[in-house]
């Protein structure tokens, strides 16, 4: 083994580091709540989206067919 | 074929289930955090960038792909949180020798030989951050050159003459430190 893979095998025990309980668990609990909170609002966002388009596509129909009369 | 834990962690987390987030915070926690502490020397600091990187996974994990390689991910938001704090907020980005051997205290593992390992600790602590970040992410947490790269933004051939460098000055380090000793012990 050369005195580079020494160094290696030597940083590779460095070993790991704990983490308070308390803070380990109090941030579990907010990211779980954050998660949960997002699944809800998805549907609601992926609908907001859809009704966005279909505002933005009529809108632009209507645009269309306004133009369109004023040179008839 | 099977999926890995951190896959089914991504599945979990796309369906909106928490037990996605907890299979991943089980796994790779006290990793990150061991990284983010060796990283900025403080312990103050390491927990803020933890919480962080992991109300990051929490927001957008559902959008990571479920063969997405979740460690390096981690990584990767912790390590570009680290320096854009160390930006803002002008952070001491190297840590000193005296700060991190106490900010260490509490490591699960026991140490097989403190002293060679707390040497290991300060010599790796004076090195700049950029060495540092890449022994870290190479050979404490033992990632691939290939996911170094991409953790790092940077092609593998880079990543693999940076970590031969950033090798070469932790040996000198430690060689340094060592004849510091021995200076001593003659000098006693």
């Amino acid at each position: 083994m050369t005195e580079v893979d020494e160094l290696l095998a030597r940083l590779r025990k460095l070993p790991a580091v704990a983490l308070e309980s308390e803070f380990k668990a109090a941030l579990q609990k907010r990211a779980r709540q954050r998660v949960q909170r997002r699944a809800r609002r998805a549907p609601f966002a992926s609908l907001a989206s859809l009704a966005l388009a279909v505002t933005v596509v009529l809108y632009l129909g209507w645009a269309l067919q306004f133009t369109s009369a004023l040179y008839r | 074929m099977p999926e890995t834990p951190d896959q089914d962690a991504l599945r979990l987390l796309e369906q909106g289930d928490p037990r996605g987030f907890d299979l991943a915070y089980a796994r790779h926690a006290e990793r990150i955090f061991g990284f983010l502490l060796r990283l900025s020397g403080s312990r103050a600091v390491a927990e803020d960038l933890f919480q962080h990187t992991f109300m990051r996974l929490a927001e957008f994990g559902a959008r990571l792909r479920v063969d997405s390689d979740l460690r390096a991910w981690l990584f990767s938001v912790a390590r570009n949180a680290f320096h854009s704090q160390a930006r803002s907020r002008a952070v001491q980005a190297r840590a000193t020798a005296e700060l991190l051997p106490a900010a260490l205290q509490g490591t699960t593992a026991s140490l097989d030989s403190g002293l060679v390992l707390d040497e290991l600790e300060r010599a790796l602590a004076r090195l700049p951050a950029s060495d540092r970040e890449l022994l870290l992410l190479f050979g404490v947490e033992g990632l691939s050159h290939a996911d170094v790269a991409r953790v790092l933004d940077l092609d593998q051939v880079t990543v693999r003459k940076r970590v031969s460098r950033a090798r070469a000055r932790l040996a000198e380090a430690l060689d340094g430190d060592a004849r510091a000793v021995s200076k001593f012990k003659v000098s006693e």
